[in-house]
């Protein structure tokens, strides 16, 4: 139930995000979508017992295969599904912790939530990047004629 | 001559993508088959985070070049997604240059949300995810107030036509001023969560997943450029919202 809330909270993000972002129509409700999905995938890693690194790692995954999905779907750039669903697990909460903990002169907590936040960072970069080259090879082994870039 | 057109469209074509956040690979990539399509010989394309080199060489041996400056770098998904299908559709179809010319210029000249739509885009997003972030609904409440007022101050600064790193740092500054001021007089409750979900506007989401595209697809200058751009606006994010912390002395 926790976890519902949670996926309806972050397709609410990412509607936010959809209108900064200047994003139209029903590209935003697929977009929020994929954030939704990712936030299902974060939860269930969390559930077996995987770290938080880890868990944004599945998010962004999840994420991605659906923006890929999705993309080639709706006939759009990658791009334009992946950044706002990816908004919610970027880590501006480690910013901040990092930030408090570096005013507060406690040099331990704040070096571990630099590695952590640059960590989750990582994660969710390398989450997008293995998918998307994945998908990629996969079209070539098919030999589908590759309609993301044009 | 009607391949100096074709370089202006395709100077102009890579210009706006690279402007409105496409990234880069997807940029040369465009260029490249727009330029195949109307069956230029040979192609060379350098597109980086603030310049766009095109230089393509006619079936009559001649050699030409244009180089596009680029200043302004906004995201805009709704145009960078026109413009690609307006790519595709000049491949597929060859249209004519004067029309993909044309079309170009309308693409540019789309509005953006207006303000309000905008504010409330800011509202929607800083509450909904200091929910996400286990904020209590009065927290919400108070996020979304402050979520308006960021929209308001962001637009105000960047109008004066400061620094962009620096209206970060004045952003969320403001962010966290107001976060204090709320939780003094009681109305918010959990701190962390109103800052985080307020900040949220402001991180360098864009830059940082682009910035590893980039690097992945083997663009490292542009990919570098973009995670420096990434690293700077979070530390002046953390700068912003430090500042006021360590004065309110609640750390």
């Amino acid at each position: 139930m926790a976890l519902l809330l949670q996926m309806f909270y972050a397709f609410l993000t990412c509607i936010g995000f959809s209108i900064l972002f200047n994003v139209r129509g029903k590209i935003m409700f697929f977009a929020a979508l994929g954030g939704a999905l990712g936030t299902l995938a974060y939860g269930m890693s969390h559930f077996l017992g995987s770290g938080e690194v880890v868990a944004n790692f599945f998010a962004a995954l999840a994420i991605s295969l659906f923006s890929e999905v999705m993309a080639r779907v709706r006939k759009v750039p990658v791009t334009v599904l992946l950044i706002p669903g990816l908004i919610p697990f970027v880590p501006g909460g480690g910013i901040y912790f990092t930030m408090l903990h570096f005013i507060a002169g406690d040099t331990q907590n704040f070096l571990s939530n630099l590695v952590q936040t640059v960590s989750i960072a990582g994660a969710l970069a390398f989450g997008t990047i293995i998918l998307s080259s994945i998908v990629r090879m996969y079209y070539n082994v098919r030999n589908i004629p590759n309609r993301r870039a044009s | 001559m009607k391949f100096h057109d074709l370089l202006d469209v395709m100077g102009h074509l890579g210009k706006l993508m690279l402007e409105n956040g496409a990234e880069t690979y997807r940029v040369e990539d465009s260029i490249e088959r727009v330029a195949k399509a109307y069956g230029v010989a040979r192609v060379d394309v350098y597109a980086a985070t603030t310049a766009i080199m095109i230089t393509i060489t006619t079936p009559d041996n001649r050699s030409l070049s244009r180089i596009k400056r680029i200043h302004k770098r906004s995201v805009n998904l709704d145009k960078v997604e026109r413009l690609n299908r307006l790519c595709r559709e000049t491949v597929s179809l060859t249209l004519d240059i004067d029309v993909v010319k044309e079309t170009l210029k309308a693409i540019n000249l789309r509005p953006d949300y207006s303000f309000i739509v905008d504010m409330l885009g800011y509202a929607l997003t800083t509450s909904s995810f200091t929910l996400f972030f286990g904020g209590g609904l009065v927290d919400a409440a108070v996020s979304l107030f402050i979520g308006c007022v960021l929209k308001i101050v962001d637009t105000r600064l960047s109008k004066l036509g400061g620094n962009p790193f620096f209206i970060t740092i004045l952003d969320s500054a403001s962010v966290s001023v107001l976060a204090l001021l709320f939780l003094s007089i009681g109305a918010a409750h959990d701190l962390d969560a109103v800052i985080i979900g307020t900040i949220m506007p402001l991180v360098p989401g864009v830059a940082l997943t682009n910035a590893v595209r980039d690097l992945m697809a083997g663009d490292l200058v542009a990919g570098q450029a973009k995670m420096t751009e990434a690293v700077l606006t979070a530390t002046c994010i953390a700068l912003g919202i430090g500042i006021p912390l360590s004065l309110g002395g609640t750390s």
